[in-house]
């Protein structure tokens, strides 16, 4: 038996994003995975020192483009938690058809390159060109394919006007029916299945016990959503979270697949319920106190944590992405795989390096 | 001779390898190089095919801002990738360090560290705005 | 295996899925963030826009009269837009061009004298 040492990263095809693994290798089976960060860390926690709140929230959004409405949403409603105000109803509304659309976009995403993993190009192109069609009406409603900017403090920018919410509709209409499509593809298959099924097992007990968050929880079989604690506007809509109780990388697959469905569903009848009225609640306030927020983003629970003096600049802010939560996770998994599915099974919990390293 | 020379720079243009390192930003300029590749915008009508290899490389597309650890990396990646070579920054991040300008682990833009050719501006550029900016570099394979 | 192959039949046989760009542009949205025009007509030079800007892009000069915005440092957030109190500021559909050179990006405006009234 030969043991050796493989680096994978920081250019690697597979990982959209710098980082590396470094595997111990006994033949083909990994012993032992040590993973090193620092290419993407650029310090934007410390920014707060430079600019103030209000220039915050669009460095928060570029936190990570492939969550950005979330992350701007989620450091609003922190500020707006401090400063004492309510973005009016409309706004509240219009911020979960936003982060819903990103999430869909985020997940489209992670399926097609979930499929580029697999080495299934022709399934990687098919989700891609679905997942235009979720960017079209992003760039149409909000005026920008990725980082939207639509969240400020107090509420939205842009309003939604009816013809808009019929593109979305239509658009919604169009994305279900094309994935209903690839659905026996990524379900029943039996390349995909066999690369995909018993690859990567997370026991509950296991996930529970390492703290993952989101997806991967969720599909260990433990129902758990930061969404149904109800903020913003998620309180008043009716959804159960996406269970499965695999815990492989098919299991994975299959739950970020239904959430898919999931987020039309809850667009649907955030459109429905939306009320007329103003979309932002204006203040002049400087922000003071302590907060900490919670939100869902599409790979899990993300906290915020804001200390602010009650002057311009705030004086310390923390986030905890998820990425980070489920790395501890990807470390109990790897060993014991071969080497060929490292790629897979790291690729399945959606490592977002850029939430990460900030 | 003088004809074979002449038929290899006219095929060169059309038979291109790409890949793309993202640095430390926020990866939606990855996110929009990776749409740029795929069906509705497909950069392989125009002969350009996505690699992973810097030493079958011709064009480089670099995203996001250099920081004291990448900078590394992409030297090392740039040593790789063989002469003629087209590097083209993409978005903010990698013109300038965008609005991560001022944090404590940035450098600057990707001209810091390489000889940019082409600087496609934008947060994050849309897929056309890469097609266009890796198009406008090509004549730098006839020379 | 059969299943894929289904939907590479409606592939080959449907409707073309590229946008053939730079043959066949298409038109931008109409609300499109992509880039910024400035008005230099009815500029105050109240620096409002410079202060909000959350990357600094923006250098407005009260003794030259002049209003600089770095292209290449942007990032289309529009702040300087809302913040505008004469709504000098606009944004335009089409993005900008890519550059060869860095010393190129800057958009110089010089702000005309206004006549006391």
């Amino acid at each position: 038996m030969t043991v050796s040492v493989i680096p994978v990263g920081p250019q690697h095809p597979v990982f959209l994003e710098p980082f590396q693994l470094k595997l111990v290798v006994e033949d083909e089976v990994v012993s032992e995975a040590l993973p090193r960060f620092g290419y993407v860390h650029r310090g934007l926690e410390a920014l707060v020192v430079s600019k103030d709140f209000r220039q915050m929230t669009r460095v928060a959004e570029r936190i990570c483009g492939i969550c950005s409405a979330i992350h701007g949403m989620t450091y609003c409603r922190a500020i707006e938690k401090l400063l004492g105000i309510t973005p009016p109803p409309r706004a509240q509304m219009l911020r979960l058809v936003w982060s819903e659309l990103h999430r869909m976009h985020s997940h489209l995403l992670w399926l097609g390159l979930f499929a580029e993993a697999m080495g299934f190009e022709s399934l990687f192109m098919q989700i891609f060109r679905i997942r235009e069609t979720v960017m079209d009406i992003l760039e149409q409603t909000t005026g920008n394919r990725v980082i939207i900017s639509v969240n400020v403090i107090g509420g939205v920018r842009r309003d939604l006007d009816a013809e808009g919410a019929d593109g979305i509709r239509r658009a919604l209409k169009k994305v279900a029916g094309d994935l209903e499509r690839i659905r026996p593809v990524l379900v029943d298959d039996y390349s995909v299945r066999k690369r995909t099924e018993e690859k990567g097992i997370l026991a509950k007990e296991r996930a529970y016990e390492l703290g993952a968050v989101g997806p991967v929880l969720r599909a260990s079989g433990i129902s758990q959503d930061i969404r149904r604690t109800g903020y913003g506007a998620y309180g008043e809509l009716d959804f159960e979270p996406v269970v499965e109780s695999g815990g492989d990388c098919q299991a994975r697959c299959k739950v970020r697949y239904r959430e898919l469905f999931q987020s039309m569903d809850l667009i649907r009848s955030g459109l429905d319920r939306l009320s007329d009225g103003e979309i932002q609640t204006k203040s002049k306030e400087k922000p003071e106190g302590e907060i900490l927020v919670r939100s869902e983003q599409p790979r899990g629970e993300v906290v915020y944590y804001i200390r602010a003096d009650g002057s311009k600049h705030l004086q310390r802010l923390r986030i905890r992405t998820p990425t980070f939560a489920n790395m501890a996770a990807l470390m109990d998994l790897l060993p014991g795989l071969d080497l060929a599915d490292v790629p897979l099974v790291t690729l399945s919990l959606d490592p977002c390096i850029a939430c990460t390293e900030r | 001779m003088g004809m074979m020379k002449h038929l290899m720079v006219r095929s060169r243009r059309r038979s291109l390898w790409m890949m793309h390192f993202c640095l430390g930003g926020c990866n939606g300029c990855s996110i929009e190089i990776m749409a740029a590749l795929t069906p509705m915008y497909d950069l392989e009508r125009f002969g350009i095919l996505n690699t992973g290899n810097p030493k079958h490389t011709d064009v480089l597309l670099v995203g996001g801002s250099v920081n004291h650890r990448n900078r590394r990396t992409l030297k090392n990646l740039i040593d790789q990738i063989p002469a003629p070579r087209l590097i083209v920054a993409v978005g903010t991040c990698a013109l300038t360090g965008g609005i991560f300008n001022e944090a404590y682990n940035i450098i600057g833009g990707a001209n810091r560290v390489v000889d940019v050719d082409v600087y496609v501006p934008g947060c994050p550029p849309k897929p056309e705005a890469v097609i266009d900016g890796i198009l406008s570099g090509l004549d730098k394979f006839e020379q | 295996m059969t299943s894929m192959l289904k939907i590479l039949l409606k592939n080959g046989t449907g409707r073309y899925a590229t946008r053939l760009y730079p043959a066949e542009a298409r038109e931008p949205f109409a609300k499109n963030r992509a880039d910024l025009s400035f008005d230099p007509g009815c500029c105050r030079l109240c620096k409002t826009c410079s202060r909000k800007c959350p990357t600094g892009a923006i250098e407005v000069d009260k003794e030259n009269r002049t209003w600089k915005r770095d292209v290449f440092s942007c990032v289309f957030c529009g702040d300087c837009i809302e913040a505008c109190p004469k709504s000098c500021l606009s944004f335009v559909a089409r993005p900008p061009l890519p550059q060869k050179h860095h010393q190129q990006a800057v958009v110089y405006a010089t702000v005309p004298e206004r006549s006391k009234k």
